[in-house]
Order: structure tokens, then C-alpha cells, then sequence
């Protein structure tokens, strides 16, 4: 495991964000001017969730996202080892040994568009413990004249 | 531009007919019916044939209207392609709004147990990768995870995360270059004499022979 990806696991447990077989990052693809750390939804937005094993153990495990109604979280494409579960919003890991990375979106329904902010929570099943967040905020909605 | 965006039916294998009544906010207008020829054997680079040779093509011209919770009702006329063994929907627009997953989302909590559809479409990185080699030429391709040429490495075998791919298909005297992102395929349709229902609905044709290509390459 790189220097960066022990780095990110001590500073969630210090954060008491709670210690898992993994460490996760969830990485915004747009993002507000000046807030590269804000996922920017229009009326959706892409995000990349990695996932890396914190001990030389292979990875079998669920990551369940959780969002504010009415944001919901779809998948845009995956690795083979990974199933997605779209009722549950849950990820399926299956003997994950190396980095593991999972396009995702995060998605405003059209009927509610308009300004609002939320956050996407990564969780751990086995430990039902929060290994990634990622802010994101709506844009104004447009106006069509 | 005409966009394709694409679902699975939850019940692989089970051949399920297009809603024919009026549910919620779908009219009905016209359909048409005919049976897949195959395409690829004779002009595919990549696959020597094609699996779902003879499987019945559904295709449904639909009224949507929008409800909005300002303002006046919004009318789009739009295809649903259902293509019975492969169970792939293409739904079909022309214009921005409503969004697919509007239509979707409208027909899943309908249409149910009828017809039902999942809630997203989720391929793995081999389905999208096999779609790329399949291509006669890739014209770009963005890719998220790595700095080295995405191009080449899925050439020579590599299944990365693709967000955007722009690909020429080349069938018979005809050329075009058409765009996958996100279950989302752009097919430039010629110019249009017809009905959106009557493009869509030749026997043989590139959006034909792309579409063939794409469950190919993403079939379970």
C-alpha cells in the first residue's frame, strides 16, 4: 500500500470515521468552481469510489451509499469482480486484492431539480462503519425562458 | 440528434411484450414488429457472428407527457425498442426533455410486474471495452484512471473505466461516428424523410449493425 493510501486510513481513524479491512476515496468528476472537493450535480455527477485493502487479506464486502431523499446513487460501469444491486445501492466486492475502482453518479430525479445540498456516505456492512464521504451540491435550476 | 439510452429487463430470458395500454403518462401511437437479420458476420471486425439472429424487434412510438410542478404539461414523442432475446431496451429521443430516466423511472413504477425494467444500467468495464474493439476506428476515449494512452491499452487488451468513447462504424457504403457514455448511445440516423419510428425500424441499416455490435459486447 503506498505511503498516500496509509496516510488517508490514519487520518480517517483519527477523524473517528472507524477503522475497516479497507480504505475508500470517493472523487468527484465535476466539481464547483473553487470547491474541488464538492461534487457538482447537473442534475447529475459522476464520482469515482476506490477502494483499497488495508492488510494483504483479499476483500469480500458490501459498500452500501446512503443520500439524503430524493438524490439517489446509480452506477455507470464496474469491474468485473464487483456486482452493483441498484434496490440496495450496494456494491459487491468479491476477492479484492488491489486497488478497486467503481464509476458512480450521483443523481438529482428532473421533478426536483433545483439548488440543494447533500453528502454521499460510503459504508462498510461487515463493519457497518462509514469509510467515505463526498459533499455534493445541486445546480440552480435553469432558466428556459 | 436521436440518443439511445439503454436498460435490461429484470427477468433475463423471459420474453415480455411492450405495455400495449395507456399507463400514466404514455399514449401509444404507432408499433412495429420485425425479426432480427444478422449483420455482423459478414462485416464485424471483432465478432464472427451474431448471437440473436432471428429474435423478434419491437419498436413502440409513444406520447410522454410531463407533469411539472409549474406551468403547462410538456408533450415528447420518443421509441421504445425492446429486442426480445437479448432483453435490451433502447429508449429513444430526440429531444433533451423530458430525461430518460424520467421515461424510465415513469414505466418502472407503471408498467411493474409487466414489464420490468431495471433501474440502471450497469456494465462492467470488459462489456464497454469489448464495444471499443469492436469499433472500426476510435476516434477518443476518457478515461478517468490512467495517464497512459487508453487507446492502446484497450487495444491490446485492457478493460479501464470508460466515461466517454467516440467510435466510427463503418457497414456496407456507410460511415458514421457514434458516441457512448453513460448506457447513453449517439446514432446519427440519416436524414429523415420518415417518421423516428420508421428510421429506427429498417432491417438493415448502421444504426442496425451498431446496435447488433452492442449486445454483443454487452450481453450476460
Amino acid at each position: 500500500m503506498s505511503f498516500i493510501s496509509r496516510s488517508r486510513c490514519r487520518l480517517r481513524e483519527f477523524c473517528g470515521i472507524g477503522h475497516s479491512e479497507i480504505c475508500a476515496e470517493l472523487s468527484p468528476r465535476q466539481t464547483l468552481p473553487g470547491q474541488n472537493d464538492v461534487l457538482l450535480l447537473q442534475p447529475e455527477g459522476g464520482f469515482l469510489l476506490k477502494i483499497v485493502p488495508t492488510s494483504d487479506k483479499k476483500y469480500d464486502g458490501e459498500i452500501r451509499f446512503k443520500v439524503q431523499d430524493p438524490f439517489e446513487i446509480r452506477n455507470q460501469s464496474r469491474p468485473e469482480i464487483v456486482d452493483w444491486d441498484y434496490n440496495q445501492q450496494k456494491l459487491q466486492f468479491n476477492e479484492v486484492d488491489e486497488r478497486s475502482e467503481v464509476l458512480m453518479k450521483a443523481v438529482l430525479p428532473e421533478k426536483f431539480r433545483g439548488e440543494a445540498s447533500a453528502c454521499i456516505s460510503a459504508i462498510d456492512c461487515t463493519e457497518n462503519i462509514t469509510v467515505g464521504r463526498l459533499p455534493m451540491k445541486s445546480d440552480p435550476p435553469v432558466s428556459n425562458g | 440528434m436521436a440518443v439511445d439510452s439503454v436498460r435490461r429487463l429484470v427477468d433475463r430470458g423471459v420474453s415480455q411484450p411492450l405495455p400495449t395500454q395507456h399507463i400514466s403518462k404514455f399514449e401509444r401511437l404507432n408499433s412495429r414488429e420485425l425479426d432480427a437479420v444478422d449483420l455482423l458476420s459478414d462485416e464485424s471486425p471483432y465478432f464472427d457472428s451474431y448471437e440473436f439472429d432471428g429474435q423478434t424487434r419491437t419498436y413502440s412510438e409513444f406520447e410522454f407527457t410531463t407533469e411539472p410542478l409549474f406551468g403547462s404539461p410538456k408533450s415528447a414523442i420518443g421509441v421504445l425498442e425492446y429486442r426480445e432475446e437479448s432483453n435490451f431496451i433502447f429508449l429513444v429521443l430526440d429531444q433533451d426533455t423530458p430525461k430518460p430516466d424520467t421515461i424510465f423511472d415513469e414505466l418502472r413504477e407503471n408498467a411493474g410486474d409487466q414489464f420490468p425494467v431495471q433501474g440502471d444500467f450497469s456494465p462492467t468495464y470488459e462489456n464497454i471495452c469489448d464495444f471499443i474493439r469492436a469499433a472500426d476506428h476510435v476516434v477518443k476515449v476518457n478515461t478517468p484512471t490512467t495517464k497512459d494512452d487508453p487507446v492502446t491499452r484497450i487495444s491490446e487488451g485492457a478493460n479501464l473505466p470508460i466515461e466517454l468513447a467516440r467510435l466510427r462504424f463503418d457497414y456496407e457504403e456507410n460511415s458514421k461516428i457514434i458516441t457512448y457514455s453513460d448506457g447513453q448511445l449517439t446514432i446519427p440516423l440519416p436524414e429523415r424523410e420518415n417518421s423516428l419510428l420508421q428510421s429506427l425500424s429498417e432491417q438493415a441499416s448502421l444504426r442496425e449493425y451498431v446496435i447488433q455490435t452492442f449486445e454483443m459486447a454487452f450481453h450476460e
